[in-house]
């Protein structure tokens, strides 16, 4: 299980491959967290819980991307590791817990804030693993 | 002089190199007036560098509501990712956003007041936005007047001025508050004229008016109607006339009249006020009986004016003989 980021000038565009679904949404939200911040100068002192849902895969990763910038960025929240669920049923919905502690710009090394997901150059594929690829507007 | 100008530059180089040169935020405001919760807010402002901006967003307990930036590092400026209302201001009250550089702390930051009232969300000035009154005017006809409205706190910058409901062809400039009318001819008229401003002052979500009244002083005099001529009252007739000798007796004077016609037609030329010589004189006139003029029906005539039947003489039936 991976994560890469490709150059891009002003956007972040993130390869993730995993060997299963769980670990590719795991991959993509440490992702997200080390772009935003030092994950490893987190501490986990509080959790919180959130959700995404999406009526297929592709709508799942943009709900999951929004989630985890809304806890980093509009709650403050640090982010050290999630635990979740995927569920599916009609859709997809996945219930999570986030574990680490309110944020501090400088200890936590605040880098940047992820303006918003997009579904541009979004890639998701399920063969022997799991590949998917995506772009955050920075 | 030399040894004294060598401690105040070593002075100066210590002061340089011990004051840090970091950047800071000078100013911040929302980027529109209010924010309603479907939409998203976004914050705009200045600093004296370049440097990420971070903007956090407290209740007025401190507790931590959210997180903004702008990552972008423009020079003396920044402008932040635009977030929706509703991700951050679930509570009606007061809010407190700091906005920060990299290099500085959150308490060192830059605070404007937010207020959040369950469906906007707008920025609590610090100041209060108030006219100054303004006081009535008074201008004639083709001559300019102006004036410069101000508001009471002159530490507010930026307020626009407006004129509401103007059709007069008055303006006034939105950022010094100069106004300029010059009333032309038609809003003259033949007395003093009131024309009623109101002037608008805006800064953020705050807005104050005052009205004022400009008199355009009397242009025209209306023409005067020429006053109607007084009948003259009529002069008592002298009764009796001027030329009667009261000794003599009155009769005599009318007798004349009606017996010469030189008399008769000098004291008609002459007198023409009294309706006759009896008049002139002080004699009350004799009633003429007018005859009354028609034909009297059949078996009728006339007798002192009067139709009267006549009466036919009774002749007995032959019989009444015997």
């Amino acid at each position: 299980m991976s994560y890469r980021f490709l150059d891009h000038a002003t956007d972040a565009i993130i390869e993730v491959t995993a060997k299963d679904l769980k670990e590719a949404f795991s991959v993509t939200a440490d992702a997200v967290i080390n772009l935003t911040l030092d994950q490893d100068k987190v501490e986990e002192k509080d959790q919180k819980e959130f959700s995404a849902n999406g009526k297929d895969l592709r709508y799942l990763l943009f709900s999951w991307l929004e989630e985890i910038t809304f806890v980093l960025i509009t709650q403050g929240f640090a982010i050290k590791r999630v635990e979740f669920d995927i569920e599916k049923k009609e859709g997809y919905k996945i219930i999570a817990k986030a574990y680490g502690e309110p944020l501090d710009l400088h200890k936590h090394n605040f880098k940047v804030e992820i303006k918003a997901p997009t579904f541009y150059e979004m890639k998701i594929k399920q063969d022997e693993g799991v590949f998917m690829k995506f772009l955050l507007d920075l | 002089m030399y040894t004294r100008l060598t401690v105040i530059a070593v002075f100066l180089l210590f002061t340089l190199m011990m004051v840090p040169a970091y950047a800071s935020v000078t100013s911040m405001s929302l980027e529109k007036n209010f924010y309603t919760t479907n939409e998203s807010f976004k914050f705009i402002g200045t600093q004296d560098g370049k440097d990420i901006v971070f903007i956090i967003i407290r209740n007025v307990g401190g507790n931590f509501e959210g997180m903004l930036s702008d990552p972008r590092q423009i020079q003396g400026e920044f402008d932040a990712i635009p977030r929706p209302v509703s991700d951050y201001f679930k509570n009606n009250g007061i809010y407190n956003a700091t906005a920060f550089t990299d290099d500085e702390k959150e308490e060192d930051g830059f605070t404007i007041k937010l207020e959040f009232d369950g469906y906007k969300l707008f920025e609590v000035p610090d100041a209060v936005l108030q006219l100054n009154v303004i006081t009535d005017k008074t201008v004639e006809v083709d001559k300019t007047i102006t004036f410069t409205v101000s508001i009471t706190d002159s530490s507010i910058e930026n307020a626009v001025f407006s004129l509401q409901n103007n059709s007069t062809g008055a303006t006034i400039d939105p950022s010094s508050g100069q106004f300029v009318w010059t009333p032309s001819k038609s809003y003259g008229n033949t007395q003093d004229q009131k024309y009623y401003f109101d002037i608008i002052v805006t800064h953020g979500a705050q807005e104050d008016k005052k009205n004022f009244i400009i008199t355009v002083m009397q242009a025209y005099v209306e023409p005067e109607e020429p006053e109607p001529t007084p009948e003259p009252e009529p002069e008592e007739l002298e009764i009796p006339a001027p030329f009667v000798d009261e000794s003599k007796d009155p009769q005599g004077y009318v007798d004349r009249y009606n017996s010469e016609a030189s008399y008769k037609k000098w004291f008609d030329d002459t007198y023409p006020e009294y309706d006759s010589i009896y008049e002139a004189v002080g004699l009350e006139e004799p009633k003429i009986k007018e005859k009354k003029f028609g034909i009297c029906g059949p078996g009728t005539k006339l007798v002192d004016d009067i139709c009267t039947i006549i009466q036919k003489p009774i002749v007995k039936p032959w019989w009444q003989f015997w």
